[in-house]
């Protein structure tokens, strides 16, 4: 089943946003527990965030939802509705041209959603191709197994045996078990793998057959289009830049409690159309690779993001990040450094305040410490945030996907050896 | 890049200890001090300044020194000595909130019977300390000469000891058997050379006022003078901790019992090893996977090993293991290569001693307690040292684990499990409890020669 975002961006009335702030707090501080939003019934939704966004004078007070689930958007809003209806209504109640009959009336409020939806313009999926009840399945028969074999080892009934008599023993195990819910994968996960394989050859190929087919064209327009970066990104080195925002001391508290944690960064795009244009050429992009090339749990070389996208907002004048990660921030900022941080130089260099970039690629946030305040002068504080499986990493979610495909194939020889590493 | 290396003339303006590890030099002793005073304590510390041990090279003929002196300071106590405002806001967020901050103790795995409010010193509990004094000596004789003369030195300038914490004459072993101290990173431009499988690294890790791992110079605090009171000073990381030496190997003979329920040695000791990643004598399992091998107990020896050419899956040596998780080497993603760049950016200088205490509380339970004063040094607390800590050791998640901490000095609360890989499949031990307890510490900044001249309020 396809993964899909869902961002819905609303104006809050100026005189509400203090309410809103203790509601969502309220939310926010029972996340799995409160009845305004009842987090873990929402079956369709992996993770969700509301965000507001009010430290930045020069720009109205805006509600933001983030949220990740599984399948089409609408009948996402559907669920949404029907589980957390008058949570939503006093949310949404404080935010402006909200219509008064939301709470009695169903398709108001979500015509209202609808109304207010954005479409990110890159949008990256870690686990791709699990549903929220296909990942809790392959974890909770992942520890099954684990169980098993601590049982096992114990009564010493494994001496002695192969790897095919103990692979043999795991499935008669696993046939007799009862995950609740039941899932059946409708696809292998090595097709996904493959994929990705194929769509690099091909992607390389195709940029490869532009600049054969068209030399002059394709040369032409990168010379002129890299003469105006450079005078833009020397200009702006010269030029003033917009006081950046103090650190939000509220992040600290709420980080690290889990595996997971959940990153905003919003910045304000650098003035005029061509790094408004750079910008968005860029995150068209990413979302292209993301949907093609990245699918294999591993974004430009971070392999620790579940999902995350970039968000144009206030015509173009903002970009809004959310990630959803495993690991500490310390470590996601170093891996940003050591692994992806051409890429992210490439889109954040658009923006004000950004370390110094060179050519578009460089720079930027190859300069760590800079990188990091910048990161965290530009962090968001996020009221609510949920997540499904706040404990499972990627690799372990891919990695217990693939454990349970092995378990409906006749897995032999070193197949069969990888396979038991996964334990 | 020269400036990513140090030179010998910096040597005089570095404490010893950044550059030394005072291997001849036995015995310790660390004195905590509040100041009382802020000018009295300025000028003590003008007296105090030529008695600092540096880093300079000592003439051939000189003899060997008896004893050294080394001093370094909280973020309290640098706003005690009057450092400006301006410089002192220039400190990184966690220097300036100590060891024993709220989140911290999460970043920390500080946890428990390991958290703070239970410390022995640095902890809310306990009465606040401004300056770290570090005395050793070749003896314990001389350590006793020396400490009265700088004991009336420092009460005649208004500061007290709230804490002090004597280690016993080091060894090489550690309290829980282990060989230790083995693998030890080599700033660039130090004198002698790298003990063979490390390579020089970038001075800046462990220096302010060099270039770092990355390239840049990290951020190092300036008064409005544009004076770099960083330079040739570093960050030092103290932390008391006690080994429940007995409590380790009770678990190991638990979890190694014969079928008919008596102890195995070997297997004890094997399982012990797989949680190190060494053998007791220090052979590295990587390179001796089944015995123990003297032949690799000599330092370069035991330190010139890869993970990923011969035992990328860890049958050898676990994932998990210790110095696989507090030093991974080559094991990290996404390539070898790459990741013996990473790991280096995330190094400590290490120059732990082991103590003895008598005492009723002891995690022993028999009255005397073996542990480490852990002491390391480095440019970023939190690239470095607290990276190590919540990314590497205390992580479950480490290198793809699913419930894996570290399973010798992580924050186990008896839930945790340690993942052995083996052949046919991999062996699982459960209920991990901690065998290792934080009685205290904290964070100082242990400055160069000439800031500590600008701290005594000289030029």
């Amino acid at each position: 089943m396809a993964q899909n975002a869902l961002s819905v961006v609303a104006r809050i009335k100026p005189d509400e946003v203090a309410a809103l702030e203790e509601l969502l707090s309220t939310i926010g501080n029972d996340i799995a527990g409160n009845t305004l939003v009842p987090f873990p019934q929402i079956k369709s939704l992996h993770f969700a965030c509301w965000l507001i966004l009010n430290r930045d004078s020069r720009f109205p007070p805006l509600l933001v939802l983030e949220s990740n689930h599984d399948g089409p958007t609408d009948a996402h809003l559907d669920e949404l509705i029907r589980c957390a209806g008058p949570g939503l209504d006093a949310i949404y109640r404080k935010c402006e041209g909200y219509p008064m009959d939301g709470a009695s009336d169903p398709n108001s409020l979500k015509q209202y959603l609808q109304r207010h939806s954005v479409q990110c313009p890159a949008f990256y999926v870690g686990c791709y191709g699990q549903s929220v009840a296909s990942v809790r399945h392959a974890m909770a028969l992942r520890q099954e197994i684990e169980g098993f074999l601590d049982r096992e080892q114990d009564a010493g009934r494994l001496v002695g045996l192969s790897q095919v008599q103990i692979f043999q023993n795991i499935r008669e195990f696993a046939r007799t078990l009862q995950i609740d819910p039941p899932y059946t994968p409708t696809q292998a996960y090595d097709s996904i793998l493959i994929r990705s394989k194929v769509n690099t050859a091909l992607a390389l190929l195709l940029a490869a057959a532009l600049l054969l087919k068209f030399p002059r064209p394709v040369i032409v327009l990168l010379l002129l289009f890299t003469v105006a970066l450079r005078w833009h990104e020397i200009r702006d080195v010269q030029g003033p830049s917009p006081t950046p925002p103090p650190i939000d001391p509220r992040l600290f508290g709420k980080e690290d409690i889990f595996t997971q944690n959940h990153l905003t960064t919003m910045v304000t795009v650098k003035p005029g159309g061509f790094r408004l244009g750079t910008l968005k050429g860029v995150l068209w992009l990413v979302n292209q690779l993301a949907k093609t090339v990245f699918i294999a749990g591993n974004l430009g070389g971070i392999p620790t993001i579940h999902f995350a996208r970039w968000l144009l907002t206030d015509d173009g004048r903002r970009l809004l990040f959310f990630s959803n990660y495993d690991g500490s921030w310390a470590s996601y900022l170093g891996d940003f450094v050591d692994k992806a941080n051409y890429g992210l130089t490439a889109v954040w260099s658009n923006t004000d305040n950004f370390p110094p970039s060179q050519f578009l690629f460089w720079g930027g946030a190859q300069h760590i410490e800079e990188f990091k305040l910048w990161s965290r002068q530009h962090n968001e504080f996020a009221h609510v945030w949920y997540s499904a499986y706040p404990d499972a990493t990627v690799s372990n979610i891919t990695d217990a996907v693939q454990l349970r495909d092995g378990l409906s194939q006749n897995l032999a020889g070193p197949a069969l050896a990888r396979w038991f590493q996964r334990l | 890049m020269s400036d990513a290396q140090i030179t010998p003339a910096d040597y005089a303006d570095i404490q010893g200890v950044v550059l030394n590890g005072y291997g001849s030099l036995k015995c310790t002793r660390f004195l905590f001090l509040q100041i009382g005073d802020a000018a009295a304590a300025r000028r003590w510390l003008g007296e105090l300044r030529p008695q600092i041990t540096t880093g300079a090279r000592r003439p051939k003929d000189d003899p060997k020194p008896e004893t050294a002196l080394n001093v370094a300071f909280t973020h309290p106590g640098l706003q005690m000595l009057g450092l400006p405002p301006d410089a002192l806001a220039q400190f990184p967020r966690e220097f300036q909130e100590g060891m024993a901050d709220g989140e911290r103790s999460r970043v920390l795995g500080d946890t428990g019977d390991s958290a703070p409010a239970h410390w022995d010193l640095g902890g809310p509990a306990t009465p606040v300390f401004h300056v770290l004094l570090m005395l050793y000596g070749r003896n314990d004789d001389v350590i006793l000469a020396r400490t009265p003369a700088l004991e009336a030195q420092f009460r005649a300038a208004g500061l007290t000891e709230v804490f002090r914490q004597d280690t016993g004459r080091i060894s090489n072993r550690e309290p829980f058997g282990f060989a230790d101290g083995i693998s030890q990173p080599f700033p660039a431009g130090s004198p002698g050379s790298p003990i063979p499988g490390e390579v020089p690294i970038n001075a800046g890790e462990f220096l302010l006022g060099y270039r770092n791992g990355y390239g840049t110079l990290p951020p190092s605090p300036m008064d409005a003078q544009g004076r770099d009171f960083g330079r040739n000073g570093t960050y030092l990381i103290f932390r008391k901790l006690a080994q429940d030496v007995s409590g380790f190997w009770r678990f190991m003979e638990q979890q190694t019992r014969r079928a008919d329920g008596n102890p195995d040695e070997a297997r004890k000791v094997r399982l012990a090893a797989k949680i190190v990643g060494r053998w007791p004598g220090g052979a590295p399992l990587v390179l001796a996977p089944d015995a123990d091998d003297p032949a690799l107990h000599t330092k370069d020896k035991g330190n010139q090993f890869s993970y990923m050419p011969t035992d990328p899956d860890g049958l050898a040596c676990p994932i998990g293991a210790h110095i696989r998780r507090s030093n991974p080497r080559d094991s990290l993603l996404p390539t070898p290569a790459r990741s013996l760049v990473i790991a280096n950016r995330h190094r400590l200088i290490r120059r732990g001693r082991h103590y003895e205490d008598h005492r009723a509380d002891a995690v022993e339970g028999n009255g005397v307690e073996h542990g480490l004063c852990f002491l390391a040094l480095n440019a970023d607390i939190q690239r470095q040292f607290e990276f190590i800590q919540q990314t590497w050791i205390n992580s479950p998640k480490f290198r793809g684990l699913y419930d894996n901490k570290d399973a010798l000095v992580g924050d186990n609360d008896g839930t945790s499990h340690m993942t052995i890989p083996a052949l046919p499949v991999r062996q699982r031990i459960n209920n991990l409890p901690r065998f290792v307890r934080v009685r205290g510490g904290g964070y100082f900044f242990l400055p160069g020669l000439s800031a500590l001249r600008f701290l005594s309020g000289g030029a």
